[in-house]
């Protein structure tokens, strides 16, 4: 049983031992620091900030680590391995009620405004079956989600309460997000909640949004991400969060007001990206303000799941 | 010859075709078997001993000719016939017992399990093997092995049983009580015994007739009758003139096959194998000629 | 009294290590890598108050199922693949290629025709641990001896008695080599496949206690696997000290 115990150590090492630590002086005497974020679109505002030498005034020098996917980076940054990175309120919430002392510093992206006025959520459940309209119809139905105990479940349980149903009936499996498309196409589930960009392919291809799932019905104004980092870096180095604080919050500022340059530097991100999909691409929305209400909300939701114990520890995330 | 022949090898020959290479082991034996006979083929190393036992236990398609067996040619391992083969030790199941190793044949005949058992018992007995029922061939001595490669062919009840040099490689003592043995069976069980062997002596002293074999590509170099009494003893019939006589004909024989001659003049036997009845119209083929 | 022996031999370092644990994780307040003791006294009530049933029970099913199947396909596709050299030459090549397919990629694919449920998760497992039966069940029929193929056709052996009698005895020395190999391989896959659109079983318990940062018990669900390893390992000795020990003691002998 050597092999299952050796496979097991690696797994659990991997997702303990993110990233590669930073933490040391460059030649240009900049302070050189990591920050996890999940690989996306988004992570492109990081290169957009350190074109306009936002972090370099600050004396940083950030290198972007988007080898983890996202269940690894509140690990890494817990244990030392990254001094920051970004993560959902949801698995914030559960970490601090856990005991893992983090703590939020910036905001990161949400479903707020848009730079054009409109309202937008980054998540939907998408159904084939057109007897499934709203998400009352969810019950007794199979929903793909990307992760079981996260968003997805927390939202689509509320949504499900909210018109009435009973969200115990609704059942979740986890999958990637590339593979719940086959899965919704062969029948083997009947509704994916998705992002773009599949939002826009499948409903092209005839699959419609279920009423009411969306994030905005569950938490108005979703604070999708946000950067966080240890209580014992802000204990141990307050000056290098401050200035990691400012540093986001001027890049935030800028790319909020400056959607082209973000778009620019998408293929930084995804070297291999098609132009045309770039061009088209539905860019997240970046905010600018740490909102308290929306991780309110969010944890009166995690009491009522009994997923957290009450009460939410919210002003412990918060800075 | 009164009895019908229950085997026939007819004008068998054997080419083995491997790749665009073929040798041919095999090219023309032809001899009749009676019921009941114990003949033993004798021939160097070489010479087609085993191709010739292979063809004729169906585990091998000749190439031309054909192997009759009481009138109708073989297609596959026919009924009735044991072989025990000359690689005794490895043609035991290693994770069977010695009893198992006996009696799976017989399962496959359906033989009722109290039948069964007593064949097994009674097979076991008789070739001195009766304390060994549960061991491991692997357990045993070679010889013993041997023992219970026979046992098996005879809890078998075959009608035709075939030895490619069983005693090849067991110790001397060993070698001289299995032979007694085989004799012993084969008046006891009426049972014909094809006997393969490279060992001049063996051959005259455990058969009733020799065919000696020529160098490959192999025919039959000549058949000769043993007239020795029936009760043969391995001091008594050695020290007969007639075994000397016997033996010196046939080891004069193998060297001549050795040298590579494929034919015999007629006459050249004649103090040997005219002495009984018991030639048989094909014997030796005489008269072909070497090519 | 050798097995218990050899029993009493191969537990002395596991528990040094455990005991090493123990000691060197006692005053750990390190979030991840809790003491020992906190572990251990999560193991009843996350274990054995339902999920023993819950997911225990559903992970040790698809890992028989799966295991099962890879066993029967593997056995009777390799001997059969063995005993004919035509046949090996044709597949061999396509085998090397399969084999080297890690099954977590097919997962996706797997899924589209196997569906979300329990079938895929076999389906995923028994694709794992076919390669190594089969490879060594081909090894194995081509090691049998021909003398003994002789001799079963000599005695008028029919097919299922050769194949009962002669070519599962004869492969099985390799053939349990592969089985062993299959085994951990089954194991680690019971947990890699929990982890895709499952909604019960042992690796998706973990992966949710990690995820829900409850470490501990993530820590137990963990433990409970290596022991479920262990005491499958354990019975595979056993059935494989039964099944060969023909083949032991002839390799003794040698
Ligand atoms: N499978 C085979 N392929 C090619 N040649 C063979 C094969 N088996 C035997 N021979 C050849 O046939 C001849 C007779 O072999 P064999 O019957 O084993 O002789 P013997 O048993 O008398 O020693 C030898 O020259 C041998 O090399
Ligand atoms: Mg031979």
């Amino acid at each position: 049983m050597n092999r299952v115990g050796r496979t097991l150590s690696v797994l659990v090492a991997l997702t303990l031992v993110a990233g590669c630590g930073g933490g040391g002086e460059s030649a240009d005497g900049l302070r050189e620091v990591t920050i996890g974020l999940v690989p996306a679109a988004v992570t492109a505002a990081i290169h957009v900030g350190i074109d306009q030498k936002f972090f370099e005034q600050e004396g940083l020098k950030p290198s972007i680590e988007t080898g983890q996917g996202g269940a690894a980076l509140l690990p890494a940054v817990a244990s030392g391995q990254m001094e920051f990175a970004s993560s959902t309120p949801v698995s914030l919430l559960m970490a601090r009620d856990r005991g893992l002392k983090v703590r939020a510093i910036t905001p990161w992206t949400g479903d707020g405004t848009s730079a054009d006025g409109t309202v937008k959520s980054s998540n939907v459940v998408l159904a084939k079956d057109p007897s499934i309209r709203s998400a009352r119809d969810l019950e007794g139905r199979t929903v793909a989600i990307n992760a079981l105990r996260s968003v997805g479940d927390l939202t689509i349980r509320e949504a499900v309460r909210h018109a009435g149903g009973n969200p115990d009936k609704v059942t979740f499996v986890e999958m990637g997000f590339a593979d719940m498309p086959g899965a919704l196409a062969q029948g083997h589930v009947d509704g994916i909640w998705t992002a773009e960009p599949f939002i826009t392919t499948l409903v092209a291809k005839g699959h419609h949004a279920v009423k009411q799932t969306d994030n905005s019905d569950a938490v108005p104004d979703m604070a999708t991400q946000l950067i966080f980092t240890s209580q014992k870096l802000i204990d141990d180095d307050p000056d290098l969060v401050a200035a990691m604080t400012r540093a986001l919050g001027k890049t935030l500022a800028y790319v909020k007001d400056n959607p082209d340059k973000v778009r620019a530097r998408i293929p930084t991100v995804f070297a291999e990206l098609d132009p045309a999909i770039v061009k088209r691409l539905d860019l997240d929305v970046y905010e600018t303000q740490l909102r308290r209400e929306p991780l309110e909300r969010i944890g009166r939701l995690l009491e009522l799941e009994k997923w957290i114990k009450p009460p939410a520890d919210i002003a412990g995330l918060l800075p | 010859m009164t009895l019908p022949p229950v085997l026939t090898v007819d004008h068998v020959k054997k080419v083995y075709v491997t790749g665009d290479r073929s040798v041919e082991a095999v090219r023309d034996l032809h001899f009749e078997v009676a019921t009941g006979e114990l003949v033993c083929v004798v021939g160097p190393s070489g010479a087609g001993k085993t191709t010739l036992l292979r063809c004729i236990a169906g585990l091998m398609d000749v190439t031309s000719g054909e192997v009759r067996l009481e009138g109708s040619a073989i297609s596959g391992p026919p009924r009735g016939m044991a072989v025990v083969f000359q690689e005794y030790g490895r043609s035991l199941f290693p994770w069977m017992t010695v009893r198992r190793n006996v009696e799976l044949p017989l399962k496959e005949k359906k033989v009722p399990r109290e039948r069964r058992a007593a064949l097994v018992d009674e097979a076991l007995a008789t070739v001195g093997l009766d304390h060994v029922h549960d061991a491991y061939p692997w357990q045993l001595s070679g010889g013993m092995q041997q023992r219970v490669a026979i046992a098996r062919a005879v809890a078998y009840e075959p009608q035709i049983l075939l030895m490619d040099e069983p005693f090849a490689a067991v110790d001397a003592q060993t070698r001289a009580d299995l032979e007694d043995l085989i004799r012993r069976l084969w008046s006891r069980l009426g049972v014909t015994v094809l006997f393969v062997t490279h060992d001049i002596d063996e051959a005259v002293y455990l058969g009733e007739r020799v065919l000696v074999l020529s160098n490959s590509p192999t025919v039959v170099l000549e058949d000769v009758p043993i007239d020795l009494p029936a009760d043969r003893d391995q001091l008594a019939t050695r020290a007969l003139p007639r075994f000397a006589e016997l033996r010196a004909h046939v080891y004069g024989l193998v060297q001549q096959a050795k040298r590579g001659v494929r034919a015999v003049p007629a006459d050249s036997g004649a103090a040997a194998s005219h002495s009984t009845a018991h030639t048989t119209p094909h014997s030796a083929h005489r008269e072909r000629k070497s090519l | 009294m050798r097995f218990i022996r050899s029993i009493a031999t191969a537990t002395v370092l596991p528990v040094l290590l455990v005991a090493a644990w123990w000691f060197t994780s006692l005053g750990s307040d390190d979030f991840f890598w809790p003491p020992l003791r906190d572990i251990l006294t999560e193991v009843p009530s996350t274990w054995f108050e339902g999920r023993l049933g819950a997911d225990v029970a559903p992970s040790l099913l698809r890992l028989s199922a799966g295991y099962s199947l890879a066993l029967a396909i593997g056995i009777s596709a390799g001997l059969a693949i063995g005993l004919s050299a035509p046949l090996r030459q044709y597949c061999e090549p396509v085998f090397e290629f399969l084999r080297s397919i890690p099954p977590p990629v097919l997962v996706p694919i797997i899924m589209l025709f196997a569906g979300i449920g329990d079938s895929m998760k076999i389906v995923v497992i028994a694709f794992g641990c076919v390669w190594p039966i089969l490879l060594n069940s081909v090894e194995g029929a081509r090691s049998i001896d021909e003398v003994l193929h002789d001799t079963a056709r000599v005695y008028g052996l029919g097919p299922a008695a050769r194949f009962r009698h002669l070519l599962l005895r004869g492969a099985s020395p390799h053939i349990v080599t592969g089985a062993r190999q299959a085994l951990s391989i089954a194991i680690i896959l019971v947990v890699i496949s929990e982890m895709f659109a499952a909604s019960n079983g042992l690796g998706f318990t973990i992966v949710q206690f990690q995820r829900s940062f409850a470490i501990p018990q993530m820590w137990s669900g963990i433990l409970l696997l290596g022991a479920i390893g262990v005491i499958l390992a354990l019975v595979f000795k056993l059935v494989e000290n039964r099944v060969l020990a023909w083949y032991f003691g002839l390799r003794r002998k040698q």
